[in-house]
């Protein structure tokens, strides 16, 4: 009977590699999901996107003027809801933000930009807490 | 005794302010009979109102509703920015231009762009495709007549020298470019065959294509200056759109910020730059192609949730549209809304007014900033519809820093009213 032999050693390295790699994909929630808003021509993209409670948010200003990414309570309200606020960010310029670790499942998150509100081609986002 | 010597006292102290008060009255109601058919806003640096008359009323803007136009650009552009063109080459040597509505496109501009393509390797041209996708190809500016007027010159993605041609026609018939950085192109010696001995500037008819023409024309002699070989420059320039093939090779940022675009497009009034730019808004919020309708709406939603404008309307971005109308309540809230690039205002009246003016046939404008000596400064808005003398508005303006300043208002030269068959140049 042919029987495998496993090196454990080599388990061990192979077992390593596997946890860099879960790690190393670029969102804590295992999704896969690229936890980054890039803003340019007057635009979120994406303006929908899904994350874990406590996930980093990137935000990329690929724009010639400021902006900002600015939770609010519901679509179009632009009120600074208080959750998350960037604060301004210069044109080329890269910030990060905090979705709350009390987020809980199914939350919609609605985000605007407080520099230019309704004027932005796409004047909301949505960030959804999923599994 | 004593009660008498009070009585006295305080009887010259009564008489003093109500003289006052009465002078202050008076001063103003002789001035507002100056406005003819106007209005007049004064308010002082914490906003207080110092003179209002007519504040409500809808008035033509004229040029000052380049405020607006500046006001948006700030803000959704940002002063830093800066408009691109793009510059593609395909394998057969076809040079594309792909352009994003630059009004600061000068010939000086179009050496520093052939030169760096040079550094890029491009030795040699097939053709040249020009590609004005960016802005619709029907766009008609209200106000625009069809004259050779540099002020009434074209808007397009795509553009040389403001869409005008400087050229000189000598006695003896010979042509040369007016200007020593602008080489003579075929198109310019076509045009100057139609011109009076003399030189001007006379923009490219609302001929889109030989607008556009231009452009290639210009590019190619800069490119030869730079020893690449154009081939055949007359019938191998045409308009279309970047194929597949084309590869981008360089992205030109001009060397002038929106801020010095602004600087320029105020100080000169420059009609063609604002509605470059008013164009340039609409497409960047709503996309290309840029048409006016997408401009309109993109400033006057900016008008009403960041400045705080209800009663307006607005059918271009210089001024020249007679369909424009603003209150001068509200211009009040642009020139508030504006003072931190107080700067941008252009200094007219030997220097005396941070302010921008308004002219159109029938239509005198003033707006902005107005030293006084009190208050260090005010902020003022006067908006005449009605036949006065172009230079009317400064008058207004000396007599009103007069009349703030406490002296006499003394008289305005030529008050008379123009009559309706003269025409006075838009600025």
């Amino acid at each position: 009977m042919y029987s495998l032999k496993i090196n454990q050693p080599y388990l061990l390295f192979f077992f390593i590699i596997n946890l860099v790699g879960l790690v190393g994909c670029g969102s804590s929630n295992g999704l896969e999901e690229d936890l980054t808003i890039t803003i340019s021509a007057m635009s979120f993209s994406p303006t929908a996107l899904n994350a874990l409670a406590g996930d980093t948010i990137t935000v990329i200003n690929d724009d010639t003027t400021t902006h900002t990414v600015t939770s609010e309570s519901s679509p179009s309200l632009f009120d600074n809801s208080g959750t998350f606020d960037t604060g301004n960010i210069s044109p080329s310029g890269t910030t990060t933000f905090r979705i709350p670790d009390s987020a809980t499942l199914g939350t919609i998150y609605y985000f605007y930009c407080n520099q230019h509100k309704s004027l932005m081609s796409t004047p909301n986002g949505t960030i959804t807490i999923q599994n | 005794m004593v009660h008498q010597k009070m009585k006295v006292v305080l009887t010259f102290f009564l008489l003093l302010c109500f003289s006052t008060t009465s002078w202050a009255a008076d001063w103003k109601d002789e001035f507002v009979t100056h406005l003819h058919n106007g209005a007049v806003y004064v308010q002082d640096k914490q906003g207080h109102d110092l003179l209002a008359h007519r504040i409500h009323d809808s008035f033509m803007p004229a040029s000052i509703i380049k405020l607006a136009t500046t006001a948006c650009a700030l803000k959704l552009l940002g002063e830093d920015f800066r408009f691109t063109t793009d510059f593609y080459i395909t394998p057969d040597k076809t040079l594309i231009v792909k352009g994003y509505g630059d009004p600061m496109m000068t010939s000086e501009e179009l050496a520093a762009i052939a030169d760096e393509l040079q550094e890029k390797g491009v030795r040699q041209v097939s053709g040249i495709i020009l590609d004005d996708s960016y802005f619709s190809p029907h766009i008609v500016i209200d106000g625009i007549e069809h004259s050779s007027n540099p002020y009434d010159a074209l808007n397009d993605a795509l553009l040389a020298n403001f869409s005008t041609i400087n050229i000189r026609k000598l006695r003896n018939g010979r042509i040369e470019s007016a200007e020593p950085q602008t080489p003579l192109t075929p198109l310019a010696l076509e045009m100057a065959k139609k011109m009076r001995v003399g030189s001007g500037r006379v923009n490219l008819a609302h001929d889109r294509l030989k607008a556009v023409r231009y452009f290639g024309e210009l590019l190619a002699a800069f490119l030869q200056k730079e020893n690449v070989t154009v081939s055949n420059v007359a019938n191998n320039i045409r308009l279309g759109l970047v194929p597949d093939n084309a590869k981008l090779i360089y992205q030109h940022h001009s060397s002038h910020n929106l801020h010095d675009v602004l600087l320029g497009m105020l100080e000169f009034s420059n009609n063609f730059t604002a509605n470059q730019i008013f164009l340039s808004l609409g497409a960047k919020v709503y996309g290309p192609p840029a048409t006016v309708e997408k401009g309109v709406n993109v400033v006057s939603k900016f008008l009403r949730e960041e400045v705080g404008w209800n009663h307006f309307q607005i059918a271009e971005g210089s001024g020249l549209s007679r369909r424009d109308n603003v209150t001068p309540f509200e211009m009040m809230q642009l020139v508030r809304y504006l003072e931190p690039y107080k700067e941008l205002f252009p200094l007219k009246d030997k220097d005396q007014f941070r302010a921008k003016t308004g002219t159109l046939n029938g239509v005198n404008t003033f707006a902005g900033f107005m030293p006084v000596d009190h208050d260090g400064e005010v902020r003022f808005v006067i908006m005449i519809n009605d036949q006065v003398p172009s230079l009317y508005k400064f008058q207004l303006a000396e007599m009103l820093q007069r009349g703030l300043n406490g002296e006499p208002l003394g008289v305005i030269k030529n008050p008379a009213p123009r009559r309706r068959s003269q025409r006075v140049r838009r600025h």
